[in-house]
């Protein structure tokens, strides 16, 4: 089966608004369909801003400036389509429904669990209870905390615990069915329990989404990832299959970070 | 535990058990065929274990795979390392009996008469073998007790090769007194058979790997 | 041994202080306690004052206050909203929020005097409206310094977790922010309120007084603080009377809500 790129970044910079110098230079990353890509690297390297570029989320905050592409593929139409050039709110809302994310601090809103997964199903406008209820549950479900949430839907979600409350964020986004989940760091705030349940799930819904993983955890980017792509100072230094990364890396800095001997 | 490490884990461990029950069967195929001069059995077995380099070196880049990848810990840290070493043992015992399959085509081709020697040879292939036997089944078994039983049979069989060896030297060298002429195919034959020895030295080694994994502490073979 | 004995010093100069900080405070609420009490009466709260009664003071205190509520939340909350979410740290948020600041601690009185300018000259007669007017405008910066301030302590992730869902920015602050800031937002409101029904001096010229039963705001208002202050100059006892026991209620009121606040933003864990 050919491999097929879903998200492609080419020639990508980024500079932030309060700075002189780019934090993302050039870089050129594929995205592969239904694969994991994790991008690791010291940090200050630009990973976390390349993963934000990603939904458009730099927008909140005026003034940054970018160059080159970012194409994402229409799955009706076959065509890539360059997510930079979106400029209308309802075009970013719509891409931000296909590219989800889930952030480093779990961040269950102030409302019931069962309001928490419903709340973007209800910002696409679907107002049907039962549609809304069956997609809460399959969501609740498919981010293994079904069981755990069963039980206290109408209860508020501020008292799940820390790993709980990551897979009600994944949970959340996963009902929107979006193509690409983002994950920015998602288990570098939680016990090695709660990461290791919440890899288990990234491991699984990689069938169905295409995913991406920022981690400065080298060990959860070679466990859970099938391509790594290293970053450094803002650049893409290499980018390959994981196994390559972690056993035969082409770089020395590649291969000084995989092993420790960085700083 | 990750989808993809369970997979990994479990394709080496069935490889090895493969690797190991191949060695098995192609050496029971030699010892077969010298008991019953059956040529046909011996090249059998030759095939059978042609690939054991190559399969030993899938198993060792996996495994790196897995070190490299996965980071396994305590037994499961133990478990790949003691498989590591096994391939290895196991892949020299494949040669052993490679090279006693060849041996045996010519022992049997040539006017070579062993009938004196020849209850003692198969007593010490039955060790052998048995020692082997010992072997490939700790590679499978996981309770400590087991292996430790598995221990002891393997060290009595290998004891009993060491015992049966000496006898056959003596006998051999007896023969060469009274058959000169035929003092080079003798000692060929001496040869092939210290040869096999380390069969059973290496089975013991096997059951040593396979304890270490299963009860941890330190390696010492 | 030097250092040891500095810090017992410093420990007990401080310690002295507190004492007599609270000492004054204490003193305060126990004179008031006990003259206030005295002339405590049921009665006082079935009469207007012009029967020698505070019910008409109270009614009218509170309607003022509401309405400066009513009037100065929505406002000041917007404005704080605009500041937090939309101001973006630019020169003209900068600006209003530092004018914010200094109103909240303009003098009072000058509130009175600015209000009695604009409202009390041109309608020719002291109102209820007047009076609110002046409240609702010191409210308005306190409502927009705390909405300002929760909204801040709203961590940006959630805003980022809602637009990453699909959310667009106003919808987010209504529902998610708004929701987290619920309860410090609420405790500034309430605050707001106690402090501006305490206040006399930008009711002086505004609504003035009265010692009738009205709800006619276009009218003199009575309000229990403006009363205070009357009643307290006035030669006779029961006058005099009256206006602790109208100090001892005001007191209680504010202390009450006060409370209440502490109460709300209490450590739940």
């Amino acid at each position: 089966m050919a491999k097929q790129i879903i998200l492609d970044i080419k020639n990508f910079s980024f500079t932030y608004a309060s700075s002189q110098k780019p934090a993302l230079k050039e870089v050129n990353l594929p995205i592969y369909t239904n694969k994991i890509t994790a991008m690791i690297g010291p940090s200050g390297c630009g990973k976390s801003t390349l993963l934000r570029s990603l939904n458009r989320i730099h927008d909140l905050y005026p003034g940054n400036t970018y160059q080159g592409e970012v194409n994402l593929l229409n799955s009706k139409t076959d065509k890539y389509e360059d997510i930079l050039k979106l400029k209308k709110e309802n075009d970013l809302i719509k891409l931000r429904q296909r590219v989800g994310m889930i952030f480093q601090k779990p961040t269950p809103f102030p409302m019931s669990i069962f309001d928490n997964v419903a709340y973007g199903l209800k910002l696409q406008g679907i107002k049907d209870k039962t549609i809304i209820e069956e997609k809460v549950v399959n969501a609740l479900k498919g981010s293994a905390i079904w069981d755990e949430a069963k039980d206290r839907l109408k209860e508020s979600a501020m008292g799940l615990s820390g790993g709980q409350q990551q897979r009600l964020c994944i949970a959340r986004a996963v009902a929107l069915v979006p193509e690409i989940l983002l994950l920015d760091e998602p288990t570098s705030a939680l016990d090695p329990i709660s990461t290791g349940a919440i890899e288990e799930l990234v491991s699984e819904l990689k069938k169905d989404i295409s995913i991406v993983i920022v981690t400065h955890n080298m060990q959860q980017a070679s466990r859970l990832s099938d391509y790594t792509a290293f970053m450094y100072l803002g650049e893409m230094l290499e980018y390959n299959k994981t196994d390559k990364i972690f056993l035969n890396p082409k770089e020395k800095l590649t291969e000084d970070y995989v092993t420790g001997r960085f700083g | 535990m990750l989808g993809n490490y369970k997979k990994i884990l479990e394709k080496s461990r069935a490889r090895v058990q493969e690797l190991a029950l191949d060695v098995l069967k192609a050496s029971e195929d030699v010892f077969e065929a010298f008991k019953n001069g059956d040529i046909e059995k011996a090249n059998a077995a030759k095939e059978l274990l042609k690939d054991t380099h190559n399969r030993n070196n899938k198993i060792d880049n996996e495994i790196i795979k897995t070190l490299a990848l996965f980071s396994p810990e305590a037994k499961d840290l133990r478990v790949v390392i003691a498989y590591l070493k096994i391939t290895s043992e196991l892949t020299r015992i494949a040669d052993y009996i490679r090279s006693y399959a060849k041996s045996y085509k010519m022992q049997v081709s040539g006017e070579f008469d062993l009938d004196d020697l020849k209850q003692d040879t198969i007593s010490f292939q039955q060790s052998t073998l048995k020692s082997l036997k010992a072997a490939v089944e700790s590679i499978k078994v996981e309770s400590v007790d087991a292996l430790e039983t598995l221990y002891r049979k393997v060290n009595v069989e290998e004891s009993k090769c060491d015992d049966i060896l000496s006898i056959l030297e003596k006998n051999t060298l007896g023969q060469i007194c009274i058959n000169p002429e035929n003092a080079g195919d003798y000692v060929m034959f001496l040869q092939s058979m210290r040869k096999l020895e380390r069969v059973s030295d290496r089975s013991v080694t096997i059951v040593k790997l396979a304890y270490f994994a299963q009860k941890g502490g330190k390696l010492k073979l | 041994m030097n250092r040891l004995f500095l810090n017992k010093i410093v420990l007990a100069l401080s310690t002295l202080s507190a004492i007599i900080g609270i000492g004054f405070l204490f003193w305060i609420l126990a004179t008031l306690s006990i003259k206030g009490v005295s002339a405590l009466s049921f009665d006082i709260f079935l009469n207007d004052l012009v029967n020698g009664g505070i019910r008409n003071l109270l009614v009218g205190q509170f309607t003022m206050a509401f309405i400066a509520t009513i009037v100065g939340v929505p406002i000041g909350m917007m404005a704080g909203i605009y500041l937090r979410e939309y101001g973006n740290n630019s020169t003209f948020a900068m600006i209003i929020r530092n004018l914010s600041d200094i109103m909240m601690s303009a003098p009072s009185i000058v509130i009175g005097v600015f209000v009695y300018a604009i409202i009390v000259s041109p309608m020719n007669g002291y109102s209820g409206f007047a009076g609110a007017a002046a409240l609702s405008i010191m409210m308005i910066p306190i409502v927009i310094s705390t909405t300002d301030n929760m909204l801040s302590l709203v961590p940006k992730e959630l805003r980022e977790a809602g637009i990453a869902l699909g959310g667009s920015k106003h919808k987010i602050i209504l529902q998610i922010v708004l929701k987290a800031a619920k309860i410090g937002i609420t405790t500034g409101i309430l605050l707001a309120f106690a402090r501006i029904i305490g206040e006399t001096a930008p009711l002086l010229f505004t609504s003035a007084n009265s010692a009738y039963f009205t709800m006619d705001l276009s009218e003199q208002f009575p309000s229990l603080t403006v009363s205070i202050y009357n009643l307290a100059n006035y030669p006779d006892s029961e006058s005099r009377d009256l206006a602790w026991a109208a100090s001892f209620v005001l007191t209680m009121i504010v202390l009450f809500i006060n409370l209440l606040g502490r109460y709300f933003t209490r450590d739940k864990g």
